[in-house]
């Protein structure tokens, strides 16, 4: 006997509509995300100790306060645009590792913004920080 | 004159099953090159400054909020042991940066130790902040 052979249905799974789906998805995260590009200043602070050599004593030294800011032992008080621009007179790249360094002795009351606008002037300066703490290590 | 249609027409069909593995495999691609940020429950008022630049972008973040409280990575982190911390997620790292967020409001009091337990935990510090206009 002779069986005969049922003709298949050739069966195909439509998948059209799946690659719509991702694509909706690739959308729908692109738009929701946020793109953050970081900015600030990026700061290294070298370890030592606070015995001064002589070459130490040549860096400049920063005295910053809620209202003020002195620069050394110098009377006068600095706005942060004129610090900026004492900074730029002193022509920090130009000098050598050590006297590039940059003392900045803070006062515990001294808000985070003020600090960050003394911190970055430093930086683009050319100056590298050191931090005064108060165990005098820095 | 009568023109005669076509008869048996070949059907045009395209196939777009691989544009499907195609989008799976973009967003695949984008959920694991994202950065994603860890610590976005914590509210900050960011410092201003006029001397900003794009600064090097790290996946170790720490941040101070208004309060004072310190996050490592989005998580609580008391100042003794930001440095055991920091130096955990830094060994091995490629890079030594660390992204610094802190409150504008913060007094140096606060955030003075943060910095100096990073800088001895051989951080290099990218002090986050917005450009002033």
């Amino acid at each position: 006997m002779k069986i005969e052979r049922k003709q298949r249905i050739l069966s195909e799974i439509n998948v059209g509509a799946f690659s719509d789906i991702a694509f909706l998805l690739i959308i729908f995260f692109i738009l929701t995300s946020t793109f953050v590009r970081p900015a600030g200043q990026m700061m290294t602070i070298p370890s030592g100790t606070s015995e001064q050599s002589k070459e130490e004593q040549k860096q400049i030294s920063i005295d910053l306060r809620v209202d003020q800011i002195h620069i050394g032992e110098e009377p006068t008080n600095l706005t942060i645009e004129a610090l900026r621009a004492r900074l730029a007179d002193a022509n920090l790249p130009a000098k050598s590792e050590a006297q590039r360094m940059v003392l900045l002795e803070s006062q515990k009351d001294v808000p985070y913004d003020r600090y960050f606008k003394v911190v970055t002037a430093i930086s683009q300066a050319g100056g590298v920080l050191a931090l005064l703490d108060e165990g005098g290590k820095n | 004159m009568k023109l005669e249609r076509k008869k048996n027409r070949i059907p045009i069909l395209i196939p777009m099953a691989s544009m499907g593995d195609i989008a799976f495999l973009l967003i695949i691609f984008f959920l694991l090159t994202s950065n994603f940020i860890k610590e976005g429950h914590v509210q900050i008022e960011q410092a201003t400054s006029p001397d900003i630049e794009k600064i090097e972008e790290s996946s170790v973040s720490v941040t101070v909020d208004a309060e004072g409280l310190i996050w490592l990575q989005g998580s609580p982190c008391p100042l003794d042991v930001l440095k055991l911390g920091t130096e955990a997620l830094l060994d091995g790292a490629p890079s030594k940066v660390v992204m610094l967020k802190i409150d504008q409001a913060v007094p140096q009091e606060q955030f003075g130790g943060v910095l100096l337990e990073l800088s001895k935990a051989g951080a290099e510090l990218a002090l986050v902040g917005i450009e002033e206009k």
